[in-house]
């Protein structure tokens, strides 16, 4: 009898999620921004491009000016491998404009598995019977956060939750609250999580204001795909995640709820890639229209094998399945359509991938990452196909990743600067296209570097992070005065000095 | 929460003192930007005031940091806020 309540008690909660009045009000005579037989128009129509009409597109870009999408649609045409080549470094260009040297780290956690939509590429979903379902207690949540700051050493997670009433908004913002209540000794100072970002489900304002309340980073959620007839097949009309609207405007909701970074993607696979691309960018030009803040984040995972999913992922038999190639070329798109973004890679790719692609504009990626319920704390080293939503294809360490990252000259930011000095919303959105936000990427990645390397590197790491250090202070004295005043200089220099005796947490 | 000072006060201290003046509001362990005004600088954030709901951030390079607390502190009333 017990069981039978709960689902009735599941199934009342999931009548009572979705308010239609919350997206209605934004549509256009019924009709949302993503118009499907227009986006496939955009890119019938366009033709390849000559190299000056690409370049002009790219000078675009460089300028940091969102693309429209018939610019979009025109680069997707191009056929030379030469050009294509400009492109890449282009979009490395344009990341290091905006970001500088620097590529940010963090770590997912997973809070829980239940989920009552039933989408078929996911292992969550709720028909899944192989899926073992559990969902972490605060105090488990503290030993993930616990080991995630104090033996790993990142300072930014995102935190994953399936949707379902077990982790409701309230569950939610208490989980937020235990995280950033987390402090731990380390060999010269103390680490915690400073932001704690999350992909969860798409709530109500209410809901959301819960979630603003307890100071979340960034509210991330992915449209999966943007095709209206793929979306409807892949999520099964009679659960919430079937509404597409409820879906997509989500990030509006945010907005009015006072959330000011919000973070889009989709998973691609499901449907042709071109079309998700132009789908992202309608999104992006949507927010930035609207609210006048674009995605402070574009993420593009690409499907992996997940327990109990019916939708193939092999090339055989599913069509829009993304090749290394086109995967480069998507991330390429994405960065030249969006200059001012920020862009995640994970650890769901290959590390051969990963170390190419992250140079195509990514400015984000996590390391030592485990996507089991409570995976930090149990520290088995293993992958459990049956208690996580996919299979990873890059398990480096952060340590790993920081020194491959050091071996090419990249620095490995810690930085949660921005939005703890409210430098967010449009204001974040100001900088990012003045191209003065590098400037405080670069200090701050200088800073919180130091932290990492004194607390948590071994001899082999803190040998290359040294030379690296001391390069990026080097550009920086090199720029003092003309772009970094004395002042900023020498606080920056008295920080660096302060978190070198065990400070920490001192920003820029 | 309603601007706790005007765009017009943020406008007139960004030129009086040759800064960059925003006024945030404080969730958790974040400030969120609420309004701003003057040219945006590579320089320090100096929070010049603070409440349990709001925050003031300064960028600025040589400026008159007790006259700008001062005039931000008399028109963030109550005057038991915390500068």
């Amino acid at each position: 009898m017990h069981m039978v309540n709960d689902k009735l008690s599941t199934s009342a909660w999931v009548n009572n999620v979705i308010k239609p009045e919350e997206y209605e009000k934004y549509l256009d005579n019924g009709k949302d921004f993503i118009d499907d037989d227009k986006i496939w128009q955009q890119i019938n129509d366009s033709v390849e491009p000559s190299p000056e009409r690409v370049r002009e597109i790219l000078a675009k870009s460089f300028n940091v000016q969102t693309l429209d999408p018939t610019e979009l649609a025109t680069l997707m045409k191009v056929r030379d491998p030469e050009l294509w080549q400009e492109m890449y470094e282009m979009a490395a260009k344009v990341k290091h404009k905006i970001y500088d040297n620097r590529i940010i780290t963090f770590a997912p956690i997973y809070c829980g598995n239940f989920c009552v939509n039933n989408c078929l590429y996911c292992g969550f979903r709720a028909d899944n019977d192989k899926e073992k379902r559990t969902k972490l207690s605060l105090a488990q949540v503290r030993d993930e956060a616990e080991a995630i700051a104090g033996r790993i050493g990142h300072k930014r997670v995102i935190a994953v939750y399936g949707e379902h009433p077990e982790t409701d908004a309230d569950f939610i913002a208490e989980s937020i609250k235990t995280i950033y209540s987390v402090s731990v000794k380390t060999r010269k100072g103390h680490s915690e999580i400073r932001r704690v970002n999350i992909n969860a489900a798409p709530f109500s304002v209410a809901d959301l204001r819960k979630l603003q309340e307890v100071g979340i980073g960034t509210y991330q959620v992915f449209q999966e795909t943007y095709h209206h007839d793929t979306y409807k097949k892949l999520h099964p009309a009679d659960t919430i995640k079937g509404n597409y609207p409820w879906r997509l405007y989500v990030h509006h909701r945010a907005y009015e709820a006072g959330i000011d970074d919000v973070a889009i993607g989709c998973l691609f696979g499901l449907y042709d890639w071109r079309f998700e691309v132009m789908g992202l960018l309608y999104h992006a030009i949507e927010l930035e229209t609207r609210f006048g803040v674009g995605p402070h984040t574009i993420s593009f995972p690409r499907i992996n094998p997940a327990s109990g999913s019916p939708l193939p992922t092999d090339p055989t038999y599913n069509k829009y399945l993304v090749s290394d190639e086109d995967f480069k070329k998507l991330v390429t798109l994405i960065r030249l359509a969006v200059p001012y973004t920020g862009m995640i890679i994970t650890a769901r790719e290959r590390q051969e991938v990963r170390d190419d692609v992250m140079f195509c504009g990514c400015t984000q990626t996590d390391a030592s990452t485990n996507i089991g319920i409570g995976g930090y704390a149990k520290n088995t080293g293993k992958q459990d196909i049956d208690e996580q939503q996919f299979m990873l294809g890059d398990t480096r360490s952060l340590e790993e990743l920081i020194r491959d990252l050091a071996k090419r000259g990249v620095i490995t930011s810690f930085c949660t600067a921005g939005y703890r000095c409210g430098r967010t919303g449009d204001q974040i959105m100001d900088l990012l296209k003045k191209g003065h936000e590098k400037h405080f990427c670069k200090l701050n990645a200088i800073l919180t570097y130091r932290e990492w390397l004194d607390d948590f590197a071994g001899e082999e790491t803190k040998k290359l992070g040294e030379a690296v250090i001391r390069k990026e202070i080097e550009e920086v004295r090199k720029k003092t005065p003309t772009i970094f005043s004395k002042k900023l200089y020498d606080l920056t220099m008295s920080y660096y000095e302060r978190i070198s005796n065990g400070e920490r947490d001192l920003y820029i | 929460m309603a601007n706790a000072i005007s765009t017009f006060d943020l406008e007139r201290l960004a030129k009086k003192y040759g800064v960059r003046i925003w006024l945030c509001r404080r969730i958790g362990r974040r400030w969120s930007f609420i309004e701003g005004a003057g040219a945006e600088r590579v320089l320090p954030s100096e929070l010049i005031y603070e409440s349990a709901e709001t925050g003031v951030f300064v960028q600025g390079e040589e400026f008159d940091e007790a006259g700008i607390k001062a005039e931000v502190c008399s028109l963030l009333q109550p005057p038991t806020a915390v500068c």
